[in-house]
């Protein structure tokens, strides 16, 4: 779940577990499986998290990010940092937000 | 002379909508384009605003109209779906518009460009306008226009919103409304292939594959446009290590919110003062010129004296609207709304609440507007629903006199004296009050579970004087509209309320004798429990139009003449009336009552019907009786 996943980590969305309408209000914002979200910062005192999300900054409540279901960059495509240099234009999720960084 | 070729053919002029997402630079590129020819005015039947303004391009002119920011089409948000309604041409009152400029933000086009299908999918001609020109290429950017206009199938642009010079291309765009030039041919088939795509086997796909779908799309376009991610602004990353910081943000959060409130409160005092001495010495005027008549005292006692409470608040409103209108344009206000957000859910509501609540302490007029950009419906009536609690500034001449007069000047612990004790107390109450409201509301009527919390953070950015200057502008007005009238009407009723019955010499009648002492006098065994004759009783009731009318009334009442001495004077009255338990039952009616008609007319307006406002103004009422009786019995 991405609530899980620690600060500065990317990972690929894989599933939104919200019901109804809600889930359009995230849709529509680019939080769409197979999108790179990265938690860059918690705010204080327990609130929402930041993301990054191809590039943009949403910020969610623990309890939405603990609907939504995903899988780390590494993980997902079973390779390597190096491999995945080569896999360029097959990954443009990764790929982008990697190079901008 | 030559006439404008619309009005010539008897036609109006072709109407040209800006829709884009939020903070892409569509208001930036409207003020831009109409100068300060627009106008607003809300869409009928709905709390969204209509701004539209005209641009002369010859050999015409072209009505131009500002939609909301909008992610998508879908009715989610009454933004989206009034957004929706115009682009279709099923808008009450409205024609559809005959071509569309989309704007996007280039330093964000990936995530942008998700929204280029819903709309070129509608077939208006159509140009795409990609705003922070600038920003992209000093963050290193690039995105080739022509490329992505062949992929799209209409123009592309890459403009500074900011900067005529680079406004070419939309300027031919719209003068090819007029010459029906090649610019402005309607959406070819490549977008609308793409909407017959979000069908699969005769049924409409999932909405999850179908963003998946627009998606893939919108980075098939970018890669193939050539589009390169600027590099991250180093402004935001550093902006937000301090806004987000899990110190130093709560500690600039509360640095913004104490400055506004000495803004909202010092420096617009001697504005205040200003205009206050304005208005009496224009209305001694106009007495000294008229000879003595009922519509001498209808102009001064009625007309002057209301547009006297509205235009006295006129200084604080605005001077609230600037800070607004900063903080949300550089992008702060999102962060507010983060840090704002645990404590706001809490109480049932969200960091999208923190504004109208913070402007509520200004006056719950703006608050109840500012609601809007509250996006669950929910919440954002919840939020409606407790911003009269916050204590507004009309509330404040009410509290000093009563303060000054019964509360003795020693100190209450150290440096803090007992009378700034006792106003912290009463602004205490009014939040304590708001946030149990909250939650007692979402535990019953607005009860459920809310939607997610989605806030996206735009980047940092200076805000221009130009676009600060246009709010200021577009809030005022809309205040003045809103507030204006009902305050003016009510103060206009109450004075002929005043006049009636006429004395057997023809002369109007002491107060006590007039209609409204009559009130007084009737309402008295009501709100004896609470401590008040029928005097307060009409203090109350003409504390309907403002609040601090009830100081004015009262003066009138206890025949304050001497203008130097009304302070003292009326203290004076007031402590023969009142005793300490009366008083205080007094100021805590204020703090919960909704006195206030100008609010419930709003409120009215936001929430599309009677039955919030009935249902709060009761509310509020037996709140504010209850708590002034049990003040007088305790006491």
């Amino acid at each position: 779940m991405l609530a899980d996943v620690p600060l500065e980590e990317e990972v690929v969305l894989v599933r939104l577990d919200v019901a109804g309408d809600d889930i359009e209000a995230l849709l529509e914002r680019g939080i769409v499986p197979g999108c790179t979200l990265c938690p860059i910062r918690h705010a204080p005192a327990g609130g929402p998290t930041v993301y990054r999300v191809d590039g943009d900054l949403v910020a969610l409540r623990k309890e939405t990010a603990s609907c939504l279901c995903v899988r780390s960059v590494l993980a997902a495509h079973g390779a390597t940092l190096e491999g995945r240099k080569g896999l360029g234009s097959e990954l443009p999720e990764s790929a982008g937000v990697t190079d901008s960084n | 002379m030559a006439t404008p070729v619309a009005e010539v053919a008897g036609v109006p002029d072709p109407l040209v909508a800006l829709v884009g997402p939020p903070n892409s630079g569509k208001s930036t590129l409207f003020n831009t384009l109409t100068g300060l020819r627009q106008r607003v005015a809300n869409y009928p039947g709905v709390t969204v605003e209509r701004r539209s303004g005209v641009v002369n391009e010859p050999p015409g002119s072209v009505e131009v109209i500002d939609l909301p920011g909008v992610h998508g089409l879908s009715p989610r948000s009454l933004d989206q779906m009034v957004t929706r309604d115009v682009l279709m041409g099923s808008q009450e009152g409205d024609r559809q518009p005959d071509a569309l400029i989309l704007v996007l933000d280039a330093t964000r086009l990936r995530s942008q460009l998700m929204l280029a299908d819903p709309l070129l999918g509608l077939g208006l001609p159509t140009l795409v306008v990609l705003t922070m020109a600038d920003e992209l290429k000093r963050r290193a950017g690039g995105v080739d226009t022509e490329s992505l206009g062949a992929e799209l199938g209409v123009e592309v642009t890459l403009v500074n919103a900011r900067d005529p010079a680079t406004l070419g291309t939309v300027r031919r765009f719209l003068r090819a409304l007029h010459t029906g030039g090649e610019e402005v041919r309607a959406c070819p088939v490549i977008a609308v292939a793409d909407a017959a795509a979000e069908h699969h086997q005769g049924r409409p796909l999932p909405v999850v594959d179908l963003f998946a779908e627009r998606r893939k799309r919108a980075r098939a376009l970018g890669r193939s446009a050539g589009f390169q991610d600027p590099r991250p602004s180093r402004m935001t990353q550093r902006m937000d290590a301090l806004a987000l910081h899990r110190f130093l943000g709560p500690i600039l959060f509360m640095a913004v919110v104490a400055l506004v409130f000495e803004a909202i409160f010092s420096w617009a005092i001697p504005l205040m003062d200003a205009t206050e001495t304005a208005i009496a010495a224009s209305g001694e005027f106009v007495t000294g010129v008229l000879p003595e008549s009922w519509l001498r005292s209808l102009l001064i006692d009625g007309v002057w004296a209301g547009v006297g409470s509205v235009v006295v608040f006129l200084p604080q409103i605005l001077i609230l609207f600037f800070f607004i209108a900063i903080l949300e344009d550089s992008g702060y206000m999102a962060r507010a709304a983060v840090i704002a957000d645990r404590v706001m859910h809490r109480a049932g509501l969200q960091g999208r609440s923190f504004l109208p609540l913070l402007s509520a302490y200004a006056c719950a007029v703006p608050a109840v507007m500012a609601a809007r950009t509250v996006e669950d419906e929910r919440d954002r009536i919840a939020t409606i629903f407790v911003a009269p609690f916050m204590t507004c500034s009309a509330r404040l001449p009410v509290y000093a006199l009563l303060i000054a007069a019964f509360v003795p000047a020693g100190s209450f612990l150290g440096p803090l004296g007992q009378r700034t004790a006792v106003l912290i107390g009463l602004y205490a109450l009014g939040l304590v009050a708001a946030l149990g409201t909250a939650a007692i509301l979402k535990g019953t009527l607005l009860g459920g579970r809310s939607g997610p919390f989605v806030m996206e953070l735009p980047p940092y950015r200076w805000p221009t004087a130009r676009s600060i200057g246009t709010r200021l502008l577009d809030r005022t007005k809309i205040f003045l509209r809103r507030a204006g009238k009902i305050i003016l009407t009510v103060t206009v009723v109450l004075w002929v309320l005043t006049q009636f019955p006429r004395t057997p010499a023809g002369a109007p009648p002491e107060i006590g004798e007039s209609a409204l002492g009559r009130i007084g006098h009737v309402i008295e065994p009501a709100i004896e429990p609470l401590g008040f004759d029928w005097r307060i009783g009409i203090g109350l009731v003409t504390s309907l139009a403002a609040r601090e009318v009830i100081v004015g009334t009262l003066g009138t009442i206890y025949g304050v003449e001497n203008r130097d001495e009304a302070d003292f004077e009326l203290q004076a009255a007031l402590q023969q009336d009142l005793d300490l338990g009366s008083a205080v039952a007094l100021l805590i009616f204020f703090v919960f009552a909704l006195q206030c008609m100008s609010t419930v007319a709003v409120m009215r307006r936001e929430t599309g019907g009677w039955r919030w406002p009935i249902l709060q103004f009761a509310y509020m009422l037996a709140l504010a009786y209850v708590g002034a009786w049990a003040a007088n019995a305790l006491l």
